[in-house]
């Protein structure tokens, strides 16, 4: 979709038109869910919470001013969400990656095996660590991006992502030695 | 391959499945849920302050019709006697029709 095609949809959903929104909803669920999967642990939990930003967004949506793009908007709401659940729910305690069988070795890129590995060394970092890593370094945002959707500063962005890599790339060697 | 190779590969595989109808229509489904919610509680917000309006305008009659408890029953009676000559007119047009069949 062009930021034209998504300019227009956006005029259309702000005037009521439910249809213009299911489309941007379709266009942009795989990044939401995708980076709420991965901040979440719990991919049902994650999939509840990426429906529930884009509720949120579609009753928000004269508040968005459209200085990011869409995309970034809803992460960066469904990121609220799922940061406000966990801190009330202590959703952390049960996770599931059995969502990451869902692709397999070819179609993921990875063997099964290092995308669990990686998984449960990401449930292990703090949440604003695994949600800086989790954009920049599986979802492709910016790191300008990044800062926009978690609300930090740029700089801080950039030392949660070099940190976070280098805690999943050292517990990544440490599960090799086991 | 090296562990960065592997830790890149794995942090690139994608976590989300392939664009779902099915994830799109339970979004459609709660928002038109929220939005009816919603609305249904505006409507009950302007229920109460229209009722509250009535009330308000209705207690100065009250006051005056204590202090004019003849007049107000003339007047009351006389509201009575229109409603009932009224009514008794909308029954006798209902039933026309009927009789003519």
């Amino acid at each position: 979709m062009t930021g034209d095609d998504e300019a227009r949809l956006l005029a259309d959903a702000r005037r009521g038109d439910a249809r213009a929104f299911s489309r941007l909803v379709d266009a942009n669920q795989q990044a939401v869910r995708g980076f709420l999967r991965r901040f979440a642990g719990h991919w049902a939990d994650a999939d509840d919470l990426a429906q529930e930003a884009f509720v949120t967004a579609w009753a928000k949506l004269s508040r968005f001013e459209g200085r990011s793009s869409f995309r970034s908007w809803v992460c960066g709401v469904g990121y609220r969400i799922a940061r406000d659940a966990r801190r009330s729910h202590a959703r952390a305690g049960a996770r599931d990656f059995s969502w990451l069988e869902e692709h397999d070795d070819v179609e993921a890129g990875a063997p099964l095996e290092d995308r669990l590995a990686v998984a449960r060394a990401m449930a292990a970092l703090p949440d604003d660590q695994r949600a800086a890593v989790a954009l920049c370094l599986s979802e492709g945002f910016s790191h300008a991006e990044a800062a926009a959707i978690l609300d930090m500063p740029l700089g801080t962005v950039k030392s949660h992502v070099t940190r976070g890599r280098e805690r999943l790339l050292k517990m990544l060697e440490s599960e090799d030695e086991r | 391959m090296s562990a960065e190779d592997r830790l890149s590969r794995a942090l690139a595989a994608p976590a989300a499945p392939a664009k779902d109808m099915h994830f799109t229509l339970q979004v459609m489904r709660q928002a038109e849920a929220a939005r009816f919610k919603a609305e249904t509680g505006r409507r009950l917000l302007r229920g109460a302050a229209l009722a509250a309006l009535a009330v308000a305008a209705l207690l100065p009659l009250g006051g005056w019709a204590a202090e004019n408890a003849d007049t107000a029953l003339d007047l009351g009676l006389a509201v009575g006697g229109v409603a009932a000559v009224l009514s008794v007119l909308r029954g006798l047009r209902r039933g026309a029709p009927a009789r003519a069949r």
